[in-house]
């Protein structure tokens, strides 16, 4: 049976966050007025994104997502380019590459399953080598081509992962016992516990001590 | 005015009644004013006075009384070591087996690359200047000396973990460290995309060196032989392969047809390293050089445990109550970092340079010097105490695939001529046994040994249906090229390093087991302790058995001679095609 390996993105592959991209897309604004008011703003939602991230990764991503309220479409797609190659290739860590590049020479699919926009993980997933159709991030939505800061349901996050893990199983024939997971954050545990084979990247220390009382592999990328 | 202090008498221990059958510790009966048995040559007959015996356990002791008649093999006592290593280094360089010296093959300009033994060698690891250091320092200025910049040296490690660089900075030396590292002193890769395959042995095994090994003037390797199945062509064929190459000979075939692998004479495995060795020189200019140590294995407050129960003075036996007393308050992690700091006090007791094969042989011989024990006649039941440590858990855990490899691996390989244990007899080993993995070096032998071996035990089904893919598990092949990690397919190579053993024994039984289902899953059998693990192996045992310990270690190797039994060599060295045919009937047989 087919076989795949599931990468979350942002921290596992990368040292980013979800936070760089739109940081991003803040510092790019057409003029550094712009950008002020939208860092300014940014910094009044801090507590409120806090109390997000504390309560889970899909309300946090809710909250985020609001800051691309306002942002165009075309400018979105258009900069997802410099974003991929400013910020996220070179915070790539050193044995990311070889790791997607050793599932490929294993016959395994590499997917990207990530929380950050669907336009950004597909660029990313242009410069690794994966097809966009196995690319998978979080969709915004847009009205008359501007983005309301809303996610479209289901929120990639968290158990969201892990179902959308099972829809491709079923529809691609990938058989989960034979399948990858690898991701760093606490939040990914569902994702993971799916697969035959999760292994931890660079977890924090939460996601550690699961991957040890698990017997999960753990993998330092740097 | 100053106070003497007047050391205490040892406390007296009272003896045990003589008839009193053998107990477990922590009951430690202690005889005193017993008489010392007949020494010959290292072999002794147990009788009632006979104190007891010190048992490895794992990363722990047990003090046993061993049924009378028990014979004991001990290991002879340390070689001298050389007086001066580094002029016999030299000298060895100066005048090399079969070769020319090596200034007259150095020219300003050239490549080198020097290729050393990776942490597996020795065990424990012994204490500074390690003689890895030692050669290099020497070889380094002669390089110098003579115009070649162009070094780089290479850690042999095949499949087994990246060394951590301390600990490369412990067997190299600081100087050499601080000029090497990490760009021109390294782990080989053996994934690395540098790999190149150089051709193939007349019975077509793949041979595959790094590139850098086949662009350089000058390949040297510097070896440490620990055991006879260390050197010779296998230093080269095996630490700087990738999988290509070490399939050919880690395999279940190729490791029935070792009797042992200690005895390169009938090992199927160095017939197979041999050929690839043939190659390698056709390929490369290798400068071999081998080192030979003695088996001064402890020295310190821990020398002790190089002697025979019956030289302990009273002294001794306290320490030895005291390590045991603190050992039995320690956790499990608290005790295996207590023996990972454990530095052993080898000494060189010879080395040689030259041509691979010449400087083998020389090894060799100094080799069994200081280890062949001859033994008459063989065991029906066979003692072995675990030790913490093997080739491969310097600094971790002894897991239980290791202490499979370690008991049905090298502890039955032990020996030249025929096995100690008669076929089909009972081997007892002294060890915990638990569930406890190093996920940090052993990833994927906690897979091995919980999804696999509850499947099967049959090391070909192994081999032909999961080995595959383990290798190219992205897992695990990032933990071994990133991380500290053994190769994913190293447990299996572990499970085929037990298969002579496998074949040969009857039974195995754990004195001391403290998981059953770790035992089942290995196929032993668990005991309380050796008296009731003895009492078992007796059930299908001959009316009188002959019961050996054999007291190790410090390492040994038990030459055996028995007039009744013949002894055994690989079959396929005259039937060339008797690998293809045993794999044939293989398939037949799963297809059945």
């Amino acid at each position: 049976m087919a076989r795949a390996a599931f990468f979350d993105v942002d921290g596992t592959l990368t040292r980013t966050s979800l936070f760089s991209a739109l940081g991003y897309y803040i510092r790019s604004q057409q003029n550094p007025l712009f950008s002020a008011l939208r860092a300014a703003r940014e910094a009044v939602r801090m507590p409120s994104l806090a109390i997000a991230e504390a309560m889970d990764r899909g309300t946090l991503m809710q909250q985020l997502f609001k800051g691309y309220a306002g942002m165009s479409e075309d400018r979105l797609f258009v900069l997802s380019d410099e974003v991929v190659d400013r910020v996220m290739l070179p915070a790539m860590y050193k044995g990311a590459r070889t790791l997607v590049e050793s599932c490929k020479k294993s016959d395994i699919t590499p997917i990207l399953i990530s929380g950050s926009p669907d336009f950004v993980v597909v660029k990313l997933g242009e410069r690794l080598g994966i097809p966009a159709g196995d690319c998978f991030g979080n969709r915004l939505e847009f009205l008359r081509n501007v983005a309301t800061g809303n996610v479209i349901p289901p929120v990639l996050a968290g158990p969201a992962k892990a179902a959308l893990i099972r829809q491709l199983a079923t529809e691609r024939g990938y058989d989960l016992n034979a399948c990858f997971a690898y991701s760093d954050d606490m939040a990914d545990a569902p994702m993971l516990s799916v697969v035959g084979h999760p292994a931890a990247v660079n977890p924090g220390p939460r996601l550690r001590i699961m991957a040890q009382s698990q017997r999960w592999p753990i993998i330092e990328l740097n | 005015m100053t106070s003497t202090k007047v050391p205490s008498p040892p406390t007296k221990i009272p003896r045990q009644p003589l008839n009193k059958p053998a107990v477990q510790a922590p009951t430690i009966s202690i005889p005193r004013n017993n008489v010392k048995p007949a020494w010959d040559g290292g072999i002794v007959h147990t009788d009632k006075n006979s104190p007891p015996r010190v048992l490895y356990y794992g990363d722990d002791f047990r003090l046993e009384h061993l049924p009378v008649g028990t014979r004991v093999i001990f290991p002879k006592p340390p070689m001298a070591a050389l007086n001066h290593p580094d002029a016999a280094i030299r000298y060895a360089l100066n005048h090399p087996e079969e070769d020319e010296p090596l200034y007259a093959k150095l020219f300003p300009g050239m490549t080198v690359t020097i290729a050393i033994d990776d942490i597996s060698l020795p065990l424990p690891p012994m204490k500074r200047p390690d003689i890895r250091e030692r050669i290099l320092n020497i070889l380094l200025q002669i390089l110098g000396d003579h115009g070649v910049t162009d070094i780089e040296i290479v850690i042999a490690t095949s499949f087994h973990r990246r060394m951590k660089d301390w600990e490369v900075r412990h067997i190299v030396g600081d100087k050499v460290f601080n000029a090497y590292w990490p760009d021109r002193l390294y782990n080989h890769d053996a994934e690395d995309e540098g790999m190149e395959v150089i051709g193939k042995t007349e019975r077509g095994e793949v041979v595959e060196l790094p590139r850098r090994v086949l662009d350089s003037d000058l390949l040297i390797y510097v070896n440490i032989n620990l055991v006879p199945m260390d050197g010779g062509n296998k230093s080269v064929a095996v630490g700087l392969a990738g999988y290509k190459s070490l399939r050919a000979h880690h395999n279940p075939m190729t490791m029935r047809e070792c009797h042992s692998y200690m005895d390169p004479e009938r090992s199927s495995l160095h017939d197979s390293t041999n050929r690839m060795g043939k190659l390698v020189n056709q390929h490369c200019n290798v400068f071999h050089i081998e080192t030979a140590i003695n088996n001064n294995m402890y020295g310190g407050q821990l020398s002790f445990l190089m002697k025979r129960e019956e030289d302990f003075t009273d002294l001794e036996w306290m320490k030895f109550k005291g390590l045991m007393f603190t050992l039995s308050k320690l956790p499990s992690d608290g005790r295996t970092e207590i023996f990972s700091r454990i530095e052993a006090p080898y000494e060189m007791i010879g080395v040689w340079a030259g041509k691979t094969e010449p400087v083998h042989r020389k090894c060799l011989e100094r080799v069994f010097q200081q280890y062949a024990i001859p033994v008459k006649g063989q065991a029906d039941i066979a003692i072995m105490g675990m030790p913490f440590i093997s080739p491969y858990n310097v600094h971790s855990i002894l897991n239980p695939v290791l202490v499979q490899v370690l008991a049905q691996g090298y502890m039955h390989n032990l020996y030249r001529g025929v096995p100690l244990v008669k076929k089909g007899g009972t081997l007892i080993i002294s060890h915990p046994a638990e569930d406890r993995f190093d996920a940090e070096q052993h990833p994927s032998y906690i897979e091995f040994f919980h999804r696999l071996l509850p499947i099967t035990k049959d090391s070909m089904t192994l081999h032909k249906k999961y080995e595959e893919e383990f290798a190219q598990n992205p897992i695990y092949r990032q933990m071994y090229r990133r991380g500290h990690a053994y190769h994913g397919v190293h447990p299996f190579y572990m499970w085929y390093w037990g298969e002579a053993g496998r074949q040969h024994m009857g039974r195995i039984i754990v004195a001391g087991a403290k998981s059953e289902s770790v035992c089942r899953i290995l196929g032993y059998e668990p005991a309380r302790n050796l008296s009731e693990a003895v009492e078992m192996a007796k059930d299908t045992a001959p009316r009188s058995p002959n019961i050996t310990m054999v007291h190790a270690p410090p390492i040994l190797v038990l030459d055996v001679e028995d007039p009744t039994v013949k002894p055994l060599e690989p079959a396929d060295r005259h039937n060339p095609e008797h690998h293809q045919q045993m794999m044939h009937r293989h398939h037949e047989g799963n297809g059945k």
